[in-house]
């Protein structure tokens, strides 16, 4: 009965040694992710949880607008930013082809949620260089900044939430600067 | 008086010396199998760049950047850490990651040939043990084991936790077997032999040994846990593995095996490369039941086929091919079947263009 309660707690023993040497080794090695980086996926997450946005933008130096976005059937299902010049741009959820540049930048501009988590997601994926900063837009923002090429999309989310503020594209394609409030619809 | 001839029985230099003769076949191998898949590799895309594609751009972000769950989309914690962590110490001293990621795989491979030659020489005796590691050496798949993967780290792992259990270095063998589940999640069903082995010889040892046996068994689990607790700590979710292995397409079901049967039409569809998968997997399975006849250890075989097998029930062929040169047994049913003269040689001969071949598809289909 003794040798089998021995056989047991070393078993166990060399069990909880292997756990807690491969757990070591990770923590010792292994860096933590950037700030910026964790940031932008607690965007992510954020942008999730909301169907509707309302925001200011302008592209490149045209007017500024405003938008109205929201995500729905429409009678499909997609994506609806209406704008304040009467435009309206629809993103179908199902269609596989992508809209055109700009109408894509203004869905992301206008804080659209799949839109701009797509376009986060696919920076973090594509490795882009992610640096971070603190800016005043009205109340301290933190700043993430993303870059892939010549291609720079720039997030502005509330500090400790991460709720998306405002959104900055510049690329050679198109550019463009946008406010964003989230609401309840 | 000293016995001048006991002195030299035991200078270690000599041993060396002989034991380099003695597997110098292997290292022949390993450099004329590697030579074939850079070369092949260098040739398809006018770089040996190739090697260090696909996934191995995973594992050095998480190296580089550390693990990061992107919700809902492919992101790097469905990639064990043991190979970025060796890759980052590598990386430390100056080499860059895709050097790295290269060379680490390259000897791994080179230590699992090695091991996994004591191994079969142990279970299977010593003609069939060197007709395997040929085999292993010159794979057709095998060019993964010079990709910046953690392949041959982890067949190395399980090769040295299997012969380690054998020859009663159960400390050794709980290392590895831990190792094994640290690099990969197949990595854990080198348990199942390794508790065979102890439950074997749970008389001969003393309850202490017998303890650092059977704790061999819990160390791969330890390993494999391993993963999820430091998720936990660094991403706050002990399940983004598995969250990101969704992201994947991957989806462990009861039924997924039905699934990927199912939707073999489709894959093949949007993917012509599942056929080969599809073709690794039949092989693999008739491989195994070769094995059987040869003798191989029923824990072992039942490691092989769970390793070849489990992966389909994420409800999908993708990538079984790879996955399936972690299981030993593969090797040795190959090895039984080419144990006429004239089968050994057009297998050789056959594996080496195919080889080529394989490796030439780097830069167009994932392993």
């Amino acid at each position: 009965m003794r040798s089998l309660a021995v056989t047991g707690l070393v078993a166990a023993a060399v069990g909880v040694c292997a756990l807690a040497a491969g757990w070591s080794v990770e923590a010792a090695v292994l860096p933590s992710s950037p700030h910026g980086d964790r940031a932008a996926v607690d965007a992510i997450v954020v942008l999730d949880r909301h169907r509707f946005a309302v925001s200011t933008l302008q592209l490149e130096d045209g007017p500024t607008l405003r938008g109205r976005c929201s995500r729905g059937w429409f009678p499909a299902p997609g994506t609806l930013l209406t704008l304040s010049d009467g435009s309206r741009i629809f993103e179908s959820a199902r269609a596989n082809a992508a809209p055109n540049l700009v109408a894509a930048a203004e869905l992301v501009l206008g804080g659209c949620s799949r839109m701009l988590e797509s376009a986060i997601a696919r920076s973090l994926q594509d490795g882009a260089t992610v640096r971070t900063s603190r800016a005043w837009v009205g109340r301290p923002a933190l700043v993430v900044s993303m870059r892939r090429g010549p291609s720079v999309l720039t997030l502005y989310l509330t500090p400790s939430a991460f709720i998306p503020m405002g959104v900055a594209l510049d690329s050679p394609f198109v550019s463009g600067r946008s406010r964003i409030r989230f609401v309840r619809g | 008086m000293i016995d001048a001839s006991a002195v030299e029985r035991v200078d270690p230099f000599s041993a060396s010396r002989a034991w380099g003769h003695r597997h110098a076949w292997m290292l022949a191998w390993w450099l004329g199998g590697r030579a074939v898949v850079f070369a092949a590799a260098a040739a398809s895309s006018r770089s040996v760049g190739a090697l260090h594609t696909w996934d191995a751009r995973w594992y050095r972000i998480v190296a580089s950047d550390g693990y990061l769950l992107v919700p809902g989309r492919q992101s790097d914690p469905a990639f064990f850490p043991l190979y970025p962590v060796l890759l980052r110490e590598v990386h430390g001293i100056g080499i860059g990651y895709a050097t790295a990621g290269v060379a680490i795989a390259n000897v791994a491979f080179l230590v699992a040939l090695v091991a996994f030659h004591a191994l079969t020489r142990e279970l299977l005796g010593s003609a069939l043990a060197r007709r395997a590691t040929v085999y292993l050496a010159i794979f057709p798949l095998g060019y993964v084991f010079s990709m910046g993967y953690p392949e041959s780290v982890v067949l190395a792992a399980i090769a040295l936790a299997g012969v380690a259990a054998l020859r009663g270095r159960w400390g050794l063998a709980a290392a590895a077997a831990a190792g094994a589940a640290l690099a990969r999640p197949d990595g854990v069903f080198v348990a199942l032999p390794l508790l065979v082995v102890a439950w074997q010889r749970r008389s001969r040892l003393t309850p202490v040994r017998r303890g650092v046996a059977f704790g061999s068994v819990l160390a791969a689990v330890g390993g494999f846990a391993a993963y999820p607790l430091y998720l936990d700590r660094v991403l706050h979710d002990p399940t983004a593995w598995s969250k990101a292995e969704r992201a994947w397409g991957r989806r462990f079901t009861p039924l997924g095996a039905v699934h990927a049967l199912q939707h073999l039409p489709q894959a093949f569809a949007s993917d012509h490369w599942v056929v080969r998968d599809v073709a690794a997997t039949i092989c693999y399975l008739l491989l195994l039941a070769a094995a059987a006849r040869a003798g191989a250890p029923r824990a072992w075989l039942a490691t092989g086929a769970t390793i070849v097998v489990l992966p389909l029930f994420s409800g999908s062929f993708a990538s079984i091919g790879r996955f399936g040169l972690l299981a030993p047994p593969v090797f040795w049913g190959l090895a039984w079947l080419g144990r006429d003269r004239k089968v050994d040689r057009s297998l050789r001969v056959v594996s080496i263009a195919l080889l080529i071949a394989a490796t030439a598809t780097v830069p167009f289909a994932f392993p």
